[in-house]
């Protein structure tokens, strides 16, 4: 059981080291000749928050980095694609984990291919056609291999410090 | 725990979701590819004096002929490319110009004043995407 004091800070850290995150993938190329293309270790942070303190905290974790982000170093379609992307995969990974038949990496591996398909809806909303929907195949992929590593790291780092009980809020 | 272990963590349901992730991306690409086959092929726009006298199909190969008071053309469709294989202009540069095949390109014509662009949703959109 944790107070509020500590929630808050353990909150405000986690932002703060999603945030970081983002920057520094924002900073190093990208491995595959797409533009834009990162691994996502942010998302280390939010499905870390939601298993180690609890799914509204990881909410609050996703949108503040989504929208703070977007205000430091992006654009406006930068923002759209990745609020459109981690509302996408946040949910579609809160009921993976309410249907509680997976493991942490297999909730990060559909996170992460759901967070493709968000990019790629907000992108296609932005040039206005379809044109974008032959590349879900190759971004599905991608967001497979993506999401098995951060979700393995976050398993790892999982298996450390649930010990550590007065993060949870419950 | 150790990091030789760590296949063994992942479920049953793990790779479950894994193949139907894989399939749904599959399907939306294959859906696309079936839908788009028959809707948005590209066209090719011939103008004449800013006025656009025929519409033609670029997957189909074709020969039109462009005659009026300026001069003739003959514009070629081969295997996907647009062509200008004849002209009687006088440099001949629209004849020396190589095919083009993708949305947005042209050829043109100055002394006929004729201009021939492609439209439609063929390659070149991630281009415009990219920033």
């Amino acid at each position: 059981m944790s107070t509020k004091i500590q929630k808050i800070s353990v909150i405000g850290g986690l932002t703060a080291l999603a945030m970081i995150f983002s920057y520094v993938e924002f900073l190093v190329p990208s491995l595959i000749p797409v533009p834009g293309a990162k691994i996502g270790f942010s998302n280390i942070v939010i499905l870390l928050a939601m298993f180690a303190i609890g799914c509204g905290e990881a909410f609050i974790i996703g949108i503040l980095k989504v929208f703070l982000t977007a205000l430091l170093f992006g654009n406006l379609l930068s923002f759209f694609m990745s609020l459109s992307g981690f509302l996408l995969s946040f949910f579609f990974m809160l009921y993976l984990k309410k249907w509680g038949k997976n493991s942490i990496p297999g909730i990060s591996l559909g996170g992460g291919v759901f967070h493709n398909f968000g990019q790629l809806l907000a992108a296609s909303v932005y040039i206005g056609n379809l044109s974008l929907a032959k590349w879900s195949f190759i971004f599905s992929i991608y967001g497979i291999i993506t999401g098995l590593i951060t979700g393995f790291i976050c398993k790892m780092i999982y298996e450390r410090i649930k010990k550590y009980d007065w993060l949870s809020s419950r | 725990m150790f990091a030789y272990d760590i296949m063994f963590l992942m479920k049953r349901a793990d790779y479950t979701l894994g193949a139907v992730m894989l399939m749904l991306g599959f399907l939306i690409t294959f859906i696309y590819g079936k839908m788009s086959g028959k809707e948005t092929a590209s066209k090719v726009f011939v103008y004449v004096d800013t006025k656009c006298v025929s519409v033609l199909d670029l997957s189909q190969d074709f020969e039109y002929a462009v005659s009026n008071e300026y001069g003739n053309n003959t514009v070629e469709i081969k295997s996907g490319k647009v062509y200008i294989k004849d002209s009687d202009c006088k440099g001949n540069d629209c004849v020396k110009m190589s095919g083009i095949s993708k949305s947005g390109e042209s050829i043109c014509c100055l002394p006929h004043r004729l201009y021939i662009v492609i439209e439609g949703d063929s390659e070149g959109t991630v281009d415009t995407v990219a920033y």
